[in-house]
């Protein structure tokens, strides 16, 4: 139970980034924990054990939508090379990467991008975890990564959430 | 370099995926680039307000399989405890009892006949008006229950009960059949057990309830009995506490044994 414990807040974020919901994402991760402790044989090797975890986890999730009949072509995956953002450095202000505009902003985008930053950056994956949980080739990670990064910025970008400028001639309080 | 390679090199430095040689060649041309580095800049603080994002609530684990019975065992052992002190009745034998209260042989059939029903979810159909209207039919999707069926049967006496039945995504059946009460059938719950079948059954006003499964865990049957049964008496659906304990008894049992 220890080393589960571990990971649990991980495969939380992971979970809720998946799940958008707090409820179905904490249900996910007691699943999880369920089948992780039922389990004969567990991955001896730190990083697999991690990787297993959250295939588990995923697994349960896919288990969900096709339980409540919700299409699973939300997660198919998305040519390579379709709709590849302009990769332009953004030039956004640097103010506006804070947590109310990065949150609605995430809530945007579309869920494999969810997905891979749920696994990368909220949950702590390496590229090579993240390849095994999905199934699919670390550099198809480093693309898809990018490419969710670049669209999450943009987004924040288009934010109506300014931050407040000085008014010239006033002195701003400390 | 093109842009796309150059974007996924900096992303690949802060996610710490880079060899030796391909640091320095994004340090480099950090270093001769304003841009190249607030970009560097920017993503870096994107990725540390994404791992702050989202606030980790509480979430209770279950103990390994065999700390798990035991501790099953031990709440089941507390709960009869309970059950006797607030009048609850506990009757366990090899075959259901002749009292009109308990769930007779006409019950448990009932509870059997849909279990061969495909799993879809059930048109409801139209029901003796009488019935309906003080009938509780509660969701029980918080137990991961879906209505898959909806009858009637008739039962002693001709007259009509409704059952509906529930199944669940690990083999669990649920059967909750409503019928005008007997008038012998005091306030107080009955549990019963037979042959891996556990039952409850209450009055709540003029109606009799009856809920049934089979190879449950008793534990987890006696909150959503128990759930069914107060928001029978108080005719309201279930609140977000008790959902939330119905989810949390889920994930902590075995699936039914069929």
């Amino acid at each position: 139970m220890h080393r589960l414990e571990d990971y649990i807040g991980r495969l939380y974020r992971y979970a809720f980034s998946l799940a958008r919901e707090e409820e179905l994402a904490r249900e996910l991760v007691q699943l999880s924990a369920v089948k992780a402790l039922g389990a004969k044989t567990v991955p001896p090797d730190e990083s697999a054990y991690r990787a297993w975890l959250f295939v588990i986890l995923r697994n349960a999730f896919l288990d969900h939508l096709r339980h409540h009949r919700i299409s699973q072509s939300l997660f198919e995956t998305e040519p390579e090379h379709a709709d590849a953002p302009t990769m332009e450095y953004w030039r956004g202000d640097e103010r506006l990467i804070n947590v109310l505009n990065v949150k609605q902003a995430l809530a945007k985008l579309r869920p494999n991008d969810q997905e891979i930053i749920g696994l990368v950056d909220m949950a702590g994956l390496s590229y090579a975890e993240a390849a095994e949980v999905l199934d699919v080739p670390a550099g198809t990670v480093m693309s898809r990564i990018s490419r969710a990064r670049a669209r999450l910025l943009a987004l924040v970008g288009e934010s109506n959430v300014r931050p407040l400028t000085p008014t010239r001639g006033r002195q701003e309080k400390p | 370099m093109d842009r796309k390679t150059e974007f996924e090199g900096a992303n690949a430095f802060i996610d710490g995926e880079l060899d030796r040689e391909g640091r320095s060649e994004v340090l480099a041309r950090a270093a001769r680039d304003p841009r190249a580095a607030q970009e560097l800049a920017d993503l870096n603080r994107l990725k540390a307000v994404l791992e702050d994002s989202i606030e980790v609530p509480e979430i209770p684990l279950p103990a390994r399989a065999g700390k798990t019975r035991r501790r099953l065992a031990l709440a089941l052992a507390a709960s009869l405890v309970l059950m006797a002190a607030s009048g609850t009745a506990w009757w366990r034998g090899a075959s259901p009892g002749p009292s009109e209260g308990l769930p007779v042989a006409w019950a448990i059939k009932a509870h059997k006949g849909w279990r061969g029903a495909p799993d879809r979810p059930a048109a409801p159909r139209l029901r003796p008006a009488s019935l309906m209207r003080n009938a509780y039919v509660p969701d029980l999707t918080a137990a991961k229950l879906a209505i898959a069926h909806i009858g009637e049967i008739k039962a002693p006496g001709g007259v009509p009960a409704l059952v509906v039945g529930y199944s669940g995504t690990r083999g669990c059946r649920v059967t909750l059949i409503v019928d005008p009460a007997p008038k012998d059938l005091g306030g107080s719950a009955m549990f019963f057990e037979t042959e891996g079948l556990l039952a409850m059954v209450w009055r709540a006003g003029p109606l009799r309830h009856q809920i049934l499964a089979q190879g449950m865990d008793p534990t987890r049957f006696r909150m959503i009995a128990e759930s069914v049964r107060r928001g029978s008496l108080d005719h309201l659906p279930l609140d977000k506490r008790t959902r939330l304990a119905l989810a949390r008894s889920r994930a902590s049992s075995p699936p039914c044994a069929v």
